[in-house]
């Protein structure tokens, strides 16, 4: 999908002026930036990986200016002889300092604005087509993920999760469960085609939920083509003998210059079987997915209106060795490796297990006032339905213990003004939220979480002031939360509780650059996120962990104040350091404190109430490289975190262990047919995580629960592109856990069980026409 | 062009309207029973020479709830032979679970631990469709006068050729605690 315009003139002596345009830091190649020379009047474009080349005449200089939407142009000199010249240019992000309030926007407007024709794709998305959501997005620095097995993965932001992250998916707040644990984003990964990690708390723009952070899904914009165009993927690997395959098409109606329908069709498949940890089965970790999205819209020239459905369902299979009774249970299979029930290789899943569907409808109009700004409305319904199954007694098993259905419904209005006095532009918006949740009957157990609705709606504004190396900005929103709650108490009544809760959220931010080599930005935010409904009446065993959790009715919102620092360096377009250090203090922190064990007539179990604190929780990220010569290049990405209970004197449960990950990466360009081939090999070391608090059941039975010690595992990759006739294939190999390395992580729900996943082969072909 | 944006404004806001308050409230939860809720488990010993049953059991009315289990003991003669049964119940529901174990018997053992004051050996008197144990009929042979805890646990799915397991060792066997119940016992 090539895009480059050769038009010069044809002079006497002409020389090949080519090259590389890539992301600063991150070294990622930029697609469609433009390579622009004033003096000749012409440019050319980079195609999707990034290269560009044109003829220019020798014997001179140019000046040349380097511009994308979404990074900072530059300007240059190059000075051409006899001799094709051959340069890599490197540009920096859009200052976002808001990155929370600025840059999902601005994104969309320039998209279209610019009218780019085709797919943004990144690399970095193409190598991970294999992995889940979370296992993608914690290869960033600062984001880490959390398992409940190998099979389940929820992604967690400097230490935050759950119900204070959150999801946005094509522009629509996903509505799922997502207070569980072991309850993963509800996405299909292959309909995205950017992923952005929002570090900073981000309630301003995305809502209260998005207290430690937010993440965002985008699919490729949806732009009249006259082609047909389209992508297959085909994902093999080794642990789990499972495959993926993945298949879309779009293609429009161009009605007429200046209208045209548009639409696209997209389906993805994955099965898997058990998989392996280093020297054992790990029994039912299957899992199966099927997944279709649909989309389509009508753009005119001040008018976009957008439809767009996805259906996502999955079956996802719990170790078998984790499902235990009481805290007996526990202990015995703390010491069992394999673990109890561990039997060969099977396809099949079966209990525990999670059955979960999510569907989502969503519409949009968008309307361009160039005069005085644009509007968007986004209305979307989403249906979350649960069901989990467990090891149950009489022929019960084919019974869902837990079967929840969640409706939401959310609408926006957003209205985004043109800059004012000067260089004032921001945004204003109102949002609002429905969920409906029940209790599909018939599960013959009491249920974890009660029926509830909820109605939220909220207020926000954002503004942001810019100059040519400063700016400031600053955002401020106001949401109100009502929750109508049914369910009965233990003398088996109807109660009705309701809940009414305010919140604010607001931000003030700016960055200053030094030089062009040395920039640095800041914001401050604090955020309010009111109780969720397991925090509020959560009721019940969990049997992967043997503890009863209670929730609190008393509740009241967290309050959040997280200072964000980022500095990045430059020097010489060779070392590039990036350094992101965050502090944030939550008042009335919701955490689970352990209670006294009670006593039932199927032994004793660990009690944790939710209860609210005073913490602290701090950390940075570390992001460096070093190009030692032409395409080869060193990185490194560390991160330390440490989350403390003020009021208790005690660490925080649950916080991510140091790492540390160091890859060299060597490319290599038009050799043996491949337009590019790419290597990367890599070592992670997670170190133990020393400041992990003594549990209750640790208390209780007077035993220790070792924490799980550090490790260091390698991965290996090659990523091949080969440019074929209108179209391109790629083809990837991996190898995850080159060393078959035997280990548990900290942030592994089920680690006292079983280790985690042993060595895994990868292959990938992905073709795009 | 105004008139065409105001008007189209207009009815995204109508849909909102329609949206917003079309919608129904929280739906009346449907009580659900605790299906597998075990209340009571009642163990009887029968002297074999004939003789007064006696009787332990443990009786806790809300399973996993907050309700603490209350327990009824017994007293043992010494050097006596005991047939002893076993029973499961839902008092709640009246529901009579020991023959749900029956239907179920491969899935099901029941595992005795006692501590080392007392003096009592014991050996299971049943069988599975495998010729594994079950523990609904045990036979107990109680020696001198002494007194300490008798553990009774039932598991669902334990692994019944674990090392241990026929012999009443639960420790290997794995599977997931259906009821643990601790008797104090007295001999004399």
């Amino acid at each position: 999908m090539m895009i480059a315009q050769f038009g010069l003139a044809q002079e006497k002596c002409s020389a090949l002026f080519s090259g590389q345009v890539l992301s600063e830091v991150e070294h990622q190649p930029i697609a469609f930036a433009s390579i622009y020379l004033p003096a000749l009047g012409d440019g050319v474009q980079t195609d999707e990986n990034g290269y560009f080349s044109i003829k220019i005449s020798c014997h001179d200089k140019y000046e040349v200016v380097i511009s994308q939407v979404e990074f900072q142009s530059i300007t240059t000199y190059i000075s051409v002889d006899i001799q094709n010249l051959k340069k890599d240019f490197y540009l920096e992000q859009k200052n976002n300092i808001l990155s929370a309030v600025s840059v999902h926007s601005h994104k969309r407007e320039e998209v279209l604005l610019s009218n780019v024709e085709s797919v943004l794709s990144t690399r970095e998305l193409r190598k991970l087509k294999g992995k889940s959501l979370s296992e993608s997005v914690s290869t960033l620095p600062g984001v880490y993920n959390i398992k409940t097995g190998p099979g389940i993965n929820k992604p967690m932001i400097h230490g935050l999760y759950g119900s204070r992250i959150q999801v946005v998916n094509n522009e629509v707040s996903q509505m799922g469960q997502q207070w569980g644990v072991d309850h993963a984003p509800e996405i299909d990964p292959f309909v995205a085609s950017r992923i952005t990690i929002v570090k900073g708390a981000s309630s301003v723009k995305y809502g209260p939920r998005a207290i430690g952070g937010a993440l965002l899904l985008e699919p490729e914009p949806l732009l009249p083509d006259s082609l047909i165009h389209g992508s297959l993927d085909l994902v093999g690997f080794t642990n789990g003998r499972g495959g993926i395959g993945s298949a879309m098409i779009s293609g429009s109606f161009l009605l007429n210059d200046e209208k045209s329908i548009n639409w696209r069709l997209q389906s993805s498949a994955k099965k898997s079987g058990d998989l392996q940890a280093a020297n054992y089965n790990l029994t039912n970790t299957g899992s199966e997915e099927l997944n279709f999205s649909a989309a389509a819209n009508y753009i005119k020239q001040d008018l976009q209106a957008d439809l767009f459905y996805s259906r996502f369902s999955t079956e996802i299979g719990i170790l078998r060795g984790a499902h235990i009774g009481n805290v007996d249970n526990f202990f015995e299979a703390l010491d069992q490796r394999p673990p109890f029930f561990t039997e060969d290789f099977s396809y099949e899943i079966n209990n525990p297990k999670q059955n979960v569907v999510h569907q989502l409808l969503k519409a949009k109009v968008h309307l361009d006032r160039s005069d005085y700004g644009d509007f968007d409305f986004i209305y979307a319904y989403q249906q979350n339905t649960r069901q989990e199954f467990d090891v149950r007694r009489g022929g019960r098993s084919n019974k869902p213990s837990v079967d929840l259905q969640l409706d939401s419904h959310v609408a926006k209005l957003l209205f985004h003004h043109e800059p004012v006095w000067g260089n004032l532009s921001g945004e204003i918006g109102l949002d609002y939220e429905y969920q409906n949740n029940k209790n599909v009957p018939g599960t013959g157990t009491t249920p974890l979480i009660p029926n509830y609705s909820s109605f939220q709606i909220g207020t926000f504004i954002n503004e942001a002031w810019a100059e040519e190396n400063w700016s400031l900005e600053a955002g401020l929103r106001f949401d109100a939360i009502g929750i109508d709650v049914l369910k009965f108490n233990e003398d088996d009544e109807l109660i009705n509780p309701q809940h009414q809760y305010n919140m604010f959220s607001g931000i003030v931010g700016g960055g200053y650059d030094f030089s062009a080599n040395l920039k640095y930005k800041s914001n401050l935010s604090w955020s309010q996120r009111a109780p969720s409904i397991n925090e509020l009446y959560s009721q019940g065993l969990h049997h992967s962990v043997a503890a009863i959790e209670e929730g609190d009715d008393q509740l009241s919102p967290e309050t959040s104040f997280k200072w964000l620092h980022s500095v990045q360096y430059n020097h010489k377009e060779k070392l590039r350091v990036k350094v992101d250090a965050y502090a944030s203090r939550i008042q009335n922190y919701i955490y689970l404190e352990p209670e006294e064990p009670r006593l039932t007539i199927r032994g004793a179990f660990p009690v944790y109430q939710y209860r609210q604190t005073l913490a602290d929780i701090f950390g940075m990220d570390i992001m460096g490289s070093y190009e030692f010569f032409h395409h080869l290049t060193f990185n490194t990405k560390a991160s330390i975190i440490r989350g403390n209970d003020i009021s208790n004197e005690l660490p925080l449960i649950f916080m991510p262990a140091d790492r540390w990950e160091n890859s060299l990466n060597w490319r290599i360009s038009n050799v043996l047919g491949f337009k590019e081939i790419d290597f990367a090999l890599s070592g992670l070391q997670v170190f133990e995580q020393f400041r992990a608090p003594i549990t209750e059941t640790e208390a209780y039975e007077r035993a220790t629960v070792p924490v799980p010690e550090g490790y260091f595992i390698t991965n290996f990759s090659l990523d091949t592109t080969r440019k074929l006739e209108n179209a391109q294939l790629n083809v990837g190999l991996s190898i995850y856990n080159l060393m078959n390395t035997d280990y548990t992580d900290y942030l592994n729900r089920l680690r006292f069980y079983a280790a985690e996943t042993g060595r895994n082969f990868e292959l990938r072909i992905n073709y795009i026409f | 062009m105004k008139n065409q944006t105001m008007s189209i404004l207009r009815s995204m806001l109508l849909l909102v309207a329609v949206l917003l308050f079309s919608q129904c409230n929280t739906e009346d939860p449907e009580p659900e029973n605790e299906e597998e809720l075990i209340t009571t488990l009642e163990m009887t010993f029968t002297p074999v020479g004939g003789g007064d049953d006696v009787s332990f059991s443990i009786f806790d009315e809300d399973g996993d709830g907050p309700i603490e289990p209350v327990y009824t003991n017994g007293t043992l003669a010494p050097n006596t032979s005991y047939n002893v049964s076993i029973e499961v119940r839902n008092d709640e529901e009246n529901e009579d679970i020991t023959a749900e174990i029956v239907e179920e018997d491969e899935e099901h053992q029941f595992f005795f631990q006692k501590s080392n004051g007392l003096d009592i050996e014991f050996a299971y008197d049943d069988a599975d469709g495998n010729g594994n144990p079950i523990g609904l009929a045990t036979v107990f042979i109680t020696g001198e006068a002494s007194d300490g805890s008798l553990v009774v646990i039932l598991r669902h799915e334990p692994n019944k050729s674990a090392e241990g397991a026929v012999n009443g060792d639960p420790s290997n066997a794995g599977g997931e605690t259906d009821i643990q119940a601790t008797f104090d016992v007295v001999i004399e």
